[in-house]
């Protein structure tokens, strides 16, 4: 049952009164009128002191009795048919335990292919296809396994293992991809037919404009390169699986497992206590998943497969390229009358090279069209990487409307403020004013002209965050009190790196009137059975928070019941705060474990489970970013001196690890701005650059001043008014960079990353290569 | 990494003979930062590694009476860089070993080792290309990818020597010794590096057996090196990364004329690479800008870059530039650069 409830929105200083639909069983909304306590304050990581200390159990530091080590042997070729494998050799080596070969075309095909969410998806990409032998696809593709009793003994074996292969034609380059005699990567050819979008009409649009410019961008394949590379230890007992994962989704991972080895799910647990980051690139078990438990019933024995560095750059995932010719009309005032984007790159031999979600989001421009294809090449494939398709497509958005701003004389800033899209509790505005104030906005000047300026030359340039308010059910969580006055917080969930568990600890302790660190979380863990999804699109705490919240409460009922004889009140006047269980009068109070002892049962649970999101309810989460750079125009070098970043997440949880939050996404943009491209040799098919050597990745010395500014922007879709911030803090980074330089240079950067050679083509000192 | 013998000899001598011995394939080891590297990406495959950190005599830092700085071949980066004398003296040298790899590396890695290291050009420290310089025909980058490769002395290989050391010891004129089962050798460091086109399997002149021993600096007073030095490293990121181009400069000023000069560069080229052109148009000057662009030009003439590197040329004509007005005290004068 349903019923309406009046909920104040907006960001602070701004609210208003708006109603809503929400179920019965719903506890008061916390909305802009909530007053709390623990909730939005900087709560330290409950964890914090275990990761820095190593005490911390990640995937790696597991270690069973009679463990053996995995080590898979991978393709040396890009494209190239397996004709056999003879592992006779490498299964009699001392010390080899399991030797498994993958030379069946369908080898891994019970794993289909999944979504972001782990949902199985029909590529169609074999069909018309039914070889009796196994065509790789890329250099570093999986071709065989083995499970000794050492790490080394493991390597010797793979070494053992004899495959003969009938190489093909590889393509790994994308414009040569994109010809029509190119070898094929799929039975269906590189290019898969594109994806076509259009609202309004964009011709039409470019008619009313007084201006139309028109440019084209490219974006660099990136690597996630998470610090803890993909690994999983797993053990068998009898029919019964359980697997030590490094996985942003442990219930995905699980039923790709039972889905595998056709067993229920219940008979498979999985188990990610401690998680060194995934960026998207860990939905799901995957190869390396399955491999590790493969070998271990081979085996007969746990088996623990870790990859290195260099196998987690081939095989793994990547974000896509891109190529973005994007057209934008204006009229002479800075209004928006058309975008058109045209887009292509490469995943490898998987798709997901889309961009125009900045471009039909972000602004209001009556006129859009888009138009987006992926181009299949023999290298590694795609995965989800935090903010799937925005750091690209805002890149080019940003860099074309900054383009428009500079060839209309107007602010940039007040270009995109005219194309405000307007919303209900959206709080943008104040985030433009609150991170243009921070970063000095009003310096900046028109583009330096070229010409002897000074060496040393600064820019300033900014760039809009959006995501999408992607949680809901199902998520469930229980919390328990003990009668010796101990809580428990328990959900299934992975924490990514993010805070989760700290967040869990936070709502929790808010709900019974404690501090977080009494609260123990138990989480990471399908035997919970408190479902969770996965940790990408980011959904996490607006999925399980709610329940976390809801179950809290229950269990708060319950507690104040117990207390209530005692205390000479009816529960219903009795609050938890500040660690006691008081009357509301304040007379008579006890501690809350003076509460718990009163309990008749040894423990008191309550589970709970997400409610659907409020209709109506929980736009995007929103964010702006201003940056300002120095460019050596005698070397190139671009140094961010300081990125402002204000950004909303709904009601803001935890401020301390939402500024975490925001500091990694900017850190993790300008990486991508300025550093980071996988790249391939074209005429081998391999990837040059898979270690962190040569794959750039910003340091200590690369990070700047970063200030991150938290909004709360209340709009609450849930019980706790929580939205996404793990992507969005990603999304504008590399555009306000590639936009600051342009000001410095008065030349508009068209090509990411922006490395010295760039800078300096230009500068017209060198030729572009 | 494949299986190998392990040796810890206690002397030179001893491990030089177990390294001359060509039955089998040895390498000797120091820091092993470089070599580990090496080994576990399957670049060498040795039969032996010999141990020379148990040869504890070879790890010192120290200055002569007459001022002559003697490093110990396994003296540390570390070491180098932390040094009041040298960094007041060589501080050309002090800079280059602080820009070496990370707090960590510079604790490990050693003097001998940063001199000898091989390649960081990711054809050859891959398995699975067979490059020029690992016996095979081709050298990739004249096919591939050249954004990090030699612009200057390439040919028929175009890696560029990765030492920060060298450059800046070149500089100051250092001699390295080297022991072989023969006796000992004292050659100009300068004269330690080989192009490609001249040895193709290694990028010194050392044969089996043969092992650092020291590196001798000349007085900061003595005629040839001037007392003031300094070395410029331009890398695509300041954390841990390569010299894409370095420059090593050493200048004897007089009033404001410059009596001699080293002029050295790394990142650019297969060796260590000292510009006399560049030397001779400075010499005898007062270094102002237009000097420092003719010096930079004439250290430049001669590149030939490939496809990918020709932001190269630009970039260490900058960083020679700015040597030399930094050094002569112009650095704050407009220029181009």
């Amino acid at each position: 049952m349903t019923e309406s409830r009046k909920v104040r929105i907006g960001p602070e200083g701004r609210t208003e009164e708006v109603t809503v639909l929400v179920p019965e069983s719903e506890p008061p909304i916390w909305d802009a009128g909530a007053r709390l306590n623990v909730v939005g304050r900087a709560t330290p990581r409950l964890d914090g002191v275990a990761k820095v200390t190593g005490q911390a159990r990640y995937t790696c530091d597991v270690s069973l009795p009679g463990m053996l080590y995995g080590r898979i042997l991978r393709s040396p070729h890009p494209h190239a048919r397996i004709l056999s494998i003879d592992a006779s050799r490498a299964a009699k080596l001392a010390g080899v335990k399991a030797v498994v070969t993958f030379e069946a075309p369908d080898f891994f095909a019970a794993l289909g292919e999944t979504d972001e969410a782990g949902n199985p998806v029909d590529s169609g990409k074999t069909r018309g296809e039914a070889p009796k032998t196994r065509r790789v696809l890329f250099a570093g593709e999986e071709v065989a396994a083995v499970a000794a009793t050492t790490q080394e003994i493991a390597e010797d074996a793979l070494d053992l293992i004899a495959v003969r292969y009938e190489t093909l034609p590889h393509v790994v380059d994308l414009e040569e991809a994109r010809k029509p005699d190119a070898p094929k990567v799929h039975a269906g050819g590189n290019l898969p037919p594109p994806t076509v979008r259009e609202k309004g009409n964009v011709e039409e649009g470019f008619q009313q404009a007084d201006v139309v410019i028109e440019g084209t961008y490219t974006t660099p394949v990136a690597l996630h390169n998470a610090l803890e590379t993909h690994g999983a230890v797993a053990r068998w007992e009898g029919g019964r699986l359980t697997v030590w994962a490094s996985t942003q989704g442990v219930f995905g991972f699980r039923d790709d497992l039972a889905k595998f080895f056709k067993i229920p799910a219940a008979n498979v647990r999985v188990i990610s206590e401690y998680l060194g980051g995934g960026f998207g690139a860990k939905f799901g078990a995957g190869v390396m998943g399955v491999v590790p438990a493969i070998l271990a019933r081979k085996a007969q024995a746990p088996v623990k497969l870790m990859l290195d560095r260099q196998e987690e750059n081939l095989a793994t995932g990547n974000r896509p390229s891109s190529v973005q010719w994007i057209k934008i009309g204006a009229m002479r005032d800075g209004t928006l009358t058309a975008f058109h984007l045209r887009s292509y790159g490469t995943g490898g031999i998987a798709g997901g090279a889309g961009v125009s979600g900045p471009v039909r989001m972000i602004y209001a421009c009556p006129n859009v069209k888009t138009e987006e294809q992926d181009v299949m090449t023999h290298a590694g494939f795609a995965m989800p990487f935090r903010a799937p398709g925005f750091p690209q497509g805002s890149f080019a958005l940003e860099s074309a409307l900054d383009e428009v701003s500079d060839r209309l004389g107007l602010d940039p800033l007040e270009v995109r403020k005219k194309n405000y899209r307007d919303q209900p509790a959206k709080a943008l505005l104040v985030e433009y004013d609150l991170a243009a104030k921070e970063i000095g906005w009003s310096r900046r000047r028109a583009p330096a002209q070229a010409g002897p300026a000074g060496t040393v030359r600064r820019g300033l340039g900014m760039g809009t965050a959006v995501w999408g308010m992607y949680g809901g059910p199902p998520a469930d969580a229980t919390v328990r009190i003990h009668s010796d006055g101990k809580v428990e917080c328990i959900c299934g969930t992975q924490d990514i790196g993010t805070g989760t568990r700290t967040a869990m600890a936070v709502v929790t302790a808010e709900v019974l009137g404690l501090k977080p660190d009494q609260i123990r979380v138990v989480l990471g863990d399908t035997a919970t059975g408190m479902y969770s999804p996965a940790s990408g699109g980011s959904v996490t705490l607006t999925s399980i928070l709610p329940a976390v919240r809801s179950a809290a409460e229950g269990a708060r009922e319950k507690l104040l019941k117990a207390a209530a004889p005692a205390l000479g009140a009816k529960p219903q006047d009795l609050d938890s705060k500040g660690g006691r269980i008081a009357s509301r009068d304040g007379r008579a109070s006890v501690t809350f474990a003076q509460a718990a002892s009163r309990l008749k049962s040894a423990v008191i649970s309550a589970q709970a489970s997400r409610a659907d999101n409020y209709a109506g309810r929980g736009g995007e989460s929103w964010g702006a970013q201003f940056a300002e750079v120095e460019v050596d125009t005698a070397t190139g070098r671009v140094r961010v001196v300081k990125i402002a970043a204000a950004h909303d997440a709904g009601r803001t949880i935890n401020r301390l690890t939402s500024e975490s939050q925001v500091t990694g996404g900017v850190i993790m943009g300008l990486s991508y701005a300025l550093l980071e491209q996988r790249i391939m040799d074209a005429n081998t098919g391999h990837v040059m650059n898979a270690n962190l050597e040569d794959y750039k990745i910003a340091g200590t010395m690369e990070v700047p001043e970063i200030v991150p500014i938290l909004v709360d922007a209340y709009d609450p879709a849930n019980n706790v008014g929580v939205k996404g911030l793990g992507e969005p803090p990603v999304v504008p980074t590399a555009a306000a960079i590639a936009n600051a330089v342009s000001n410095a240079l008065g030349a508009r950067v068209r090509d990411l990353p922006i490395t010295p050679d760039r800078v300096l083509a230009l500068l017209g000192k060198v030729k572009a290569t | 990494m494949n299986r190998f013998a392990f040796a810890e000899p206690s002397s030179v001598q001893a491990a030089s003979e177990l390294l001359a011995d060509t039955t089998r394939r040895a390498l000797p080891m120091a820091g092993g930062v470089d070599l580990l590297g090496e080994l576990k990406d399957r670049i060498v495959e040795p039969d032996l590694l010999v141990n020379l950190k148990t040869i504890r005599e070879l790890d010192y830092v120290r200055f002569d009476s007459d001022g002559t700085l003697r490093l110990g071949a396994l003296a540390t980066l570390a070491a180098v860089a932390g040094h009041d004398r040298i960094r007041r003296e060589f501080p050309a040298l002090a800079q280059a070993a602080a820009s070496v790899g990370s707090p960590e590396i510079r604790n490990v890695g050693t003097v001998g080792g940063n001199l000898c290291q091989r390649p960081r050009c990711f054809y050859y420290r891959s398995s699975l290309h067979r490059c020029l310089k690992k016996g095979g025909d081709v050298c990739f980058t004249t096919l591939g990818n050249s954004r990090y490769h030699a612009i200057l002395g390439g040919g028929p290989s175009f890696i560029v020597h990765p030492s920060d050391l060298a450059p800046a010891l070149i500089a100051c004129d250092a001699r390295v010794l080297i022991a072989a089962p023969s006796g000992k050798k004292d050659v100009p460091l300068e004269k330690f590096y080989v192009l490609p086109s001249v040895r193709l399997d290694h990028e010194t002149i050392l044969k089996p057996g043969e092992i650092v021993t020291e590196v001798v600096v000349p007085s900061a007073s003595s005629a040839t090196a001037g007392a003031r030095g300094l070395f410029l490293k331009f890398r695509e990121k300041e954390s841990f990364d390569f010299a894409l181009a370095s420059v090593a400069a050493s200048l004897k000023i007089e009033g404001d004329v410059c009596r001699s000069a080293r002029v050295v560069l790394g990142g650019v080229a297969p060796v260590p690479w000292r510009s006399e052109e560049a030397e001779r148009v400075v010499t005898g000057k007062s270094i102002d800008v237009p000097i420092a662009v003719l010096a930079a030009d004439a250290a430049l003439k001669d590149a030939s870059p490939l496809p990918h590197n020709g932001y190269k040329v630009p970039l260490a004509k900058a960083l020679v530039q700015r040597a030399l007005l930094s050094l002569s005290g112009r650095d704050g004068e407009p220029g181009p650069a």
